[in-house]
């Protein structure tokens, strides 16, 4: 996922082991195991977003946000494990959600057969049919949600039915008695385990309208469930009085606290002394970055940075000249100085130069940087290109942080001989307008947050030259030409596991796209912990790979 | 009197009307804005262009801008303006905002109300002597901040470097009163400077003005002592003007002019409400905001124009 | 400010004269026309003056923002430098730390009011922002004048349908909430640029946010110039200009508007002043001038963000704005003093 503002998902330490925990005093309920030893559990947390997540509906959300908060109350058929609570650099494994076990898969990755739980219920008491999952997948192709793209198309009918909301999705086979359900591809795919983990595959009842519920999300799954959701202002997540029996123990089994209230406050600055004050316990967003280094120094005993698996690039349009030409990106390449970043982004930055992060399988921690800064280079590349003087448009919005760093980036272009000018597009628009072909957008920033642990959820989306369209674009490059790309990453797409050799070819592709430069990449963003007083820092962490804080985990010291 | 009133509420019908179309125009025709921009930003970043044309259709995109603007106009009257950012509803959304809003401007208007008048009759009472002087040099001050910046200052300095106030934030008035005002009082104070020191100079000026005049002068030299001869005559004619101005500037607060205040500290009222609507293009917010703004200013001018035609009879006959 | 000052007094020569004699030993002060009389006072206003030599001073510091950066900053104002170094009272330092804290105010010829994240030179850029602000405010003020005089001309010397028709006009721009349309046409023209008929303008031209805010105030200084040349109308050398014979245009732009010229002249020094803080709040909310192009207000929007660490990124244009608008305010008085000393006259 590539929205602006949304972070990313740690990666993920092995998983833990579970421990029975026997009431620790406050009002601990005995609703089953918990991860994680120590701490106060029960009792109210409160939460403060910057601004309300995208949707609360699973079917539609596409940020980190509105994911953090819906995988506590709903559930797919597999879901990501919850790790230790430590920010870790390994991929968060898939385990059993609703289904018994992990599914069988066929010997050519087309078929998955699940099997689910016993007695399984929503926390509205009804039971949970297998034909819910169906629905549950029609519902999100039905509303053309913007998860339709990731991988549910790929299931045998999901392209017809997304085109024609006619006729079901046939690829899902399910029988309600036995509770088992059927999923055929039309064609390998080695991200789909990934895909049923997120939010998008999580099953609701089968009788949800296909239409947005954020103001009354439907029963769920999971151990918490929404409650009193005030669109804009709050909402709260309380404890599942209809948790399903069989899922006790499980990862899903993972609330410490009986409820989290979640309210708005589109200023960190004010969230941060809130947390200070100890009005807050947490806030999902980063410190603005000048009271990082209070933070840093004053508050080391809860506060503390982790990478997350994200990258931050400047995007070059090789359809749009002088970008077509590879001696001006590597030009750019080596103009780029991180350093002088991140001092603009107050530190959050971890320096990069592969196109995955250091906990996407595939990254290889022994590539050297291609391009080390070096500004005299840069501008020779420039003057051997010929392209000295050429007119560019760096396209940026006014977001502090992004404003700032395309200022920066403008001023190096120049200073290599390039005659850049910035061009600024609402935020709400950006990702819109570069990604549309016509535009022809030269230059301009761009991320990508992944959506799971996976080499594919990157380069496929974001490099893939087959995935260059004309409207809705996340391939900024528009590199439709490179055959060998598309088909090296092709192959690659349709490895229905991530094997030691998989993962290492996945890694030689991130090389081939460093040596044409079709990036200028700049770092991968930092998250941030920070807890009040009365937080159990150092266990409670709820550090993970994919929900980037899993709230479930937070407990009281 | 009648027939006045019922002419100044038609104009102001005709203005707000006027207003209307000039906003849908803005949006609507300006590059930028635009039914294209509006059905992408509906169908969201990974939309393609078979989504697209199920959202124009669905939101009626496609249609001529009148047909447009009549089906917008219908829906503010009926309470359904959707924003295309986020779906949500903009008189709810209105709502919301309007008691931070209203707190806002009500109080920072008591308060430039009271303050304006007192330092402008103290000012004109002592005329020329010091008190006057540093007076005037506080209201010139005064006249020269920007809102947003000195609201930034005290932000600054008496939020966080000496922790004396909350940093930004509304509190709802049925919580806990003194909260409420506590988290006010900064915001009351950026707002008013600025009328305070304006008030203040208008009234003094005016207090001048009348004191000049002969019926004053006549009315001394009748023996009535100089305290009672100007509360009774001066003040009176002096204040005029100065409940015209405040109520003019009054609706154009309310109108927008807290937008400053309200984004630098936070207040999630319409007025912060509006500039994140402007700032993201959205039409129906901006519309309904803009409407919301226009009313009041446009009613407050009706109030006072009838007032004035109610205390001098001359101008109801223009 | 949102209104317009309501009650202002007309400013009258004669009464002016009146005054003068009073005032001076009546000897010297025959033969002098009664704008002799009025800058005489003027001069002697010495509060007033210096307020005008300030403003001077701030505008000429502007102009120079050139030879400051050649010669003394050695950088332009969008020349970034974020990890360099510079050395203060003989220790190399960064420009900007590691976590993006940079140098605060100092006498050093390099960054002499301190540096932004990005290591750009902040004196630099409050000069050349200055430059853009000042322009902005000036030409939206000669752009509000020509149309306020303008449209007050013709509503209210024709009078009739004309009058109703442009005070209509007034009341519907009026009514417009000033802020929200100052920042709806500035966020919407920003984006696209503003382009009708022959006339096209770039989205981050200087001309954007100059034809907003002349337009935005021209009801506020339209409808007093209105009234003075109603009561102007009745007056009788208008009457002896139609018994010669005068066109109305002649009479319009030849008779009355002379004697407008005293209101001009101090409602330009207000509408300026007014014009530098509207653009200030425009550009602080992204409505106004379009980064990268400094200006005073998106200097202090860029400050706001580091408000703890680095204060003097918001601090130093606001004060800058400050000085250029107090500066103004005073200067106005004086000459409103100046033009029309009735207001100063008091009873003993």
């Amino acid at each position: 996922m590539g929205k602006l503002g949304r972070r990313a998902l740690v990666l993920l330490v092995a998983a833990l082991s579970m421990l029975v925990i026997a009431s620790c005093g406050g009002d601990d309920d005995d609703s089953g195991g918990t991860s994680g030893g120590g701490g106060t559990k029960g009792g109210t947390l409160n939460i403060d977003h910057t601004s309300y997540p995208d949707f609360l509906d699973p079917g539609l959300s596409y940020t980190v946000d509105g994911w953090e908060a819906l995988h506590l109350a709903y559930t797919g058929l597999v879901t990501f494990a919850n790790g230790n609570g430590d920010a870790g650099t390994e991929g968060a494994k898939v385990v059993p959600g609703l289904a018994k076990e992990m599914p069988k898969i066929s010997d050519d990755g087309l078929t998955y057969d699940f099997t689910l739980r016993d007695n399984l219920k929503f926390s509205d008491g009804t039971p949970v049919k297998a034909s819910d999952f169906k629905s549950s997948i029609e519902r999100l192709l039905e509303q053309d949600s913007q998860g339709a793209g990731l991988g549910y198309t790929t299931i045998k009918g999901g392209e017809d039915f997304l085109k024609t909301k006619k006729g079901g999705v046939p690829g899902i086979v399910t029988d309600d008695a036995k509770g088992t359900i059927k999923i055929t591809l039309s064609e390998p795919r080695g991200a789909f385990l990934y895909e049923l983990a997120i939010p998008f595959a999580s099953v609701v009842p089968g009788n949800t309208p296909a239409k947005n519920m954020t103001k009354d999300p439907p029963p769920g799954t999971g151990c918490y469930m929404f409650k009193n959701v005030e669109l804009n202002r709050s909402y709260d997540l309380v404890r599942n009085p209809n948790f399903s029996p069989s899922l006790k123990g499980t990862d899903v089994d993972q609330c410490n606290a009986d409820q989290i209230h979640v309210e708005i406050d589109p200023q960190t600055s004010s969230q941060v002394t809130k947390i200070i004050r100890g009005d807050l316990d947490f806030m999902v967003d980063n410190p603005p970055p000048d009271r990082v280094a209070e933070l840093k120094n004053k508050y080391k005993d809860r506060f503390e940075q982790f990478p997350t698996n994200s990258t931050f690039y400047f995007f070059m349009n090789t359809e749009a000249p002088p970008f077509d030409d590879l001696k001006v990106r590597q030009a750019v390449n080596y103009a780029i100085d991180v350093n002088a970043i991140n001092r603009a982004q107050g530190g959050v930055l971890s320096p990069a130069h592969t196109t995955l992060p250091p906990g996407v399988p595939g990254y290889d921690s022994s590539q050297s940087d291609l391009y080390p800064f070096d500004l005299e280079k840069a501008k020779s590349l420039i003057k051997e290109s010929g392209h000295e003087g050429d007119d560019v448009t760096v396209w940026s919005n006014p977001e502090p942080e992004t404003q700032r760093t395309m200022e920066y980036y403008a001023d190096t272009l120049n200073k290599i001989g390039l005659n850049a000018k910035i061009k600024n597009i609402p935020a709400e628009e950006y990702f819109v307008t570069i990604g549309t072909r016509k535009n022809k957008p030269q230059t301009g920033w761009a991320n990508w947050f992944q959506d799971y642990p996976h080499p594919s959820d990157f380069i496929d989306i974001l490099l893939n030259p087959d995935n260059v369209v004309d409207v809705g674009n996340n391939n900024y490059t528009y590199n439709a030409n490179d055959k060998q790309l598309a088909q090296e990453i092709n192959e690659l797409n349709k490895e229905p596991e991530l094997t030691d050799d998989v993962i290492k070819r996945w890694g030689e592709v991130d090389r081939e796209i460093q040596e044409k430069a079709y990036w200028g990449i700049y770092g991968n963003r930092k998250q941030s912990t920070f807890f009040s007083e009365r937080m159990d820092f150092d266990n409670c962490k709820g550090e993970h790979a994919v929900w980037t804080h899993h709230w479930g985990m937070f407990c009281r010291k | 009197m009648l027939r006045f009133t019922v002419r100044r509420l038609l104009n102001m019908i005709f203005v707000l009307w006027a207003v209307s179309v000039l906003t849908f125009l803005i949006f609507m025709v300006m590059p930028g804005g635009g039914d294209e921009q509006a059905a992408l930003r509906i169908a969201g970043r990974n939309a393609n262009e078979a989504q697209i044309q199920t959202v124009k259709k669905e939101w009626g995109l496609d249609d001529p801008f009148y047909v447009q603007y009549a089906d917008m106009m219908k829906k503010v009257f009926t309470g359904d303006l959707i924003s295309y950012v986020n779906q949500q509803n903009v008189t709810e959304e209105i709502k919301r905002g309007l008691p931070a809003t209203m707190s806002l401007v009500i109080g920072a208007g008591l308060i430039w109300l009271f303050f304006g008048v007192l330092f402008g009759v103290v000012s004109a009472v002592y005329a020329g002597r010091f008190t006057d002087r540093a007076l005037n040099v506080l209201a010139l001050i005064g006249i020269s901040l920007p809102v947003f910046w000195v609201g930034l200052v005290l932000l600054y300095y008496l939020t966080d470097r000496v922790a004396l106030f909350p940093p930004g934030g509304y509190t709802e008035l049925v919580q806990v009163r003194v909260d409420w005002a506590y988290h006010l009082i900064l915001p009351w104070f950026a707002l008013s400077i600025l009328f305070i020191g304006f008030y203040s100079r208008v009234l003094r000026s005016n207090i001048l003005d009348i004191e000049n005049e002969d019926y004053v002068r006549t009315a001394k030299a009748k023996g009535l002592s100089e305290r009672r001869v100007l509360i009774r005559h001066t003040l009176r004619n002096a204040l005029i003007p100065i409940v015209t101005l405040f109520g003019l500037d009054f609706g154009a607060a309310l109108g927008g002019g807290a937008i400053l205040t309200e984004s630098v500290f936070g207040l999630q009222g319409v007025g912060q409400y509006a500039s994140e609507s402007i700032g993201r293009l959205d039409l129906p917010p901006i519309m309904g905001v803009v409407l919301f703004g226009a009313f009041f200013i446009v009613l407050l001018n009706a109030i006072v124009d009838i007032m004035y035609a109610f205390l001098d009879p001359r101008i109801r006959l223009q | 400010m949102a209104t317009q000052p309501a009650t202002e007094s007309d400013f009258s020569l004669d009464a002016a004269a009146a005054v003068a004699e009073q005032e001076g030993s009546g000897k010297q002060l025959e033969g002098m026309g009664p704008w002799r009389l009025a800058w005489r006072r003027l001069k002697r206003n010495r509060v007033a003056m210096a307020s005008l030599a300030v403003f001077f001073v701030l505008v000429a510091c502007c102009v120079a923002a050139p030879l400051y950066a050649k010669h003394i900053a050695g950088r332009g104002p969008t020349e970034t430098n974020a990890t360099g170094t510079i050395v203060i009272d003989g220790k190399k330092q960064f420009v900007v730390t590691p976590d993006g804290t940079p140098i605060g105010p100092g006498l050093h010829k390099e960054y002499l009011l301190g540096a932004d994240p990005l290591g750009r030179d902040v004196m630099v850029r409050l000069l050349y922002g200055g430059r853009n602000s000042l322009f902005v405010g000036f030409m939206a003020a000669v752009i509000t004048a020509v149309l306020a005089v303008g449209f007050g001309l013709l509503s209210g010397y024709i009078g009739g349908f004309t009058d109703g028709v442009i005070t209509n006009m007034f009341d519907i721009l009026w009514s417009f909430p000033v802020l929200l349309f100052a920042i709806a046409l500035g966020t919407a023209l920003a984006l696209g640029g503003l382009h009708i008929g022959p006339i096209s303008i770039q989205g981050d031209s200087l001309w954007i946010p100059i034809v907003i805010i002349g337009v935005v105030y021209v009801p506020y200084f339209g409808r007093p110039i209105r009234g003075q040349v109603l009561s102007l109308r009745e007056k009788e050398f208008v009457d002896a200009a139609v018994a010669q014979g005068m066109r109305s245009p002649r009479i319009m732009f030849g008779e009355i508007m002379p004697n407008l010229t005293s209101t001009i002249l101090v409602f330009g020094t207000l509408i300026i002043a007014n014009n530098i803080l509207l653009e200030a709040a425009l550009s602080f909310l992204g409505a106004g001038i379009q980064p990268p192009e400094p200006s005073w207000g998106g200097l202090i929007s860029d400050g706001v963000n580091q408000i703890y660490t680095a204060p003097h990124l918001s601090l130093v244009p606001g004060i800058a704005i400050v000085i250029a608008v107090l500066s103004l305010n005073v200067f106005g008085d004086g000459l409103r003093d100046a033009l029309d000393p009735r207001a100063k006259v008091r009873l003993r």
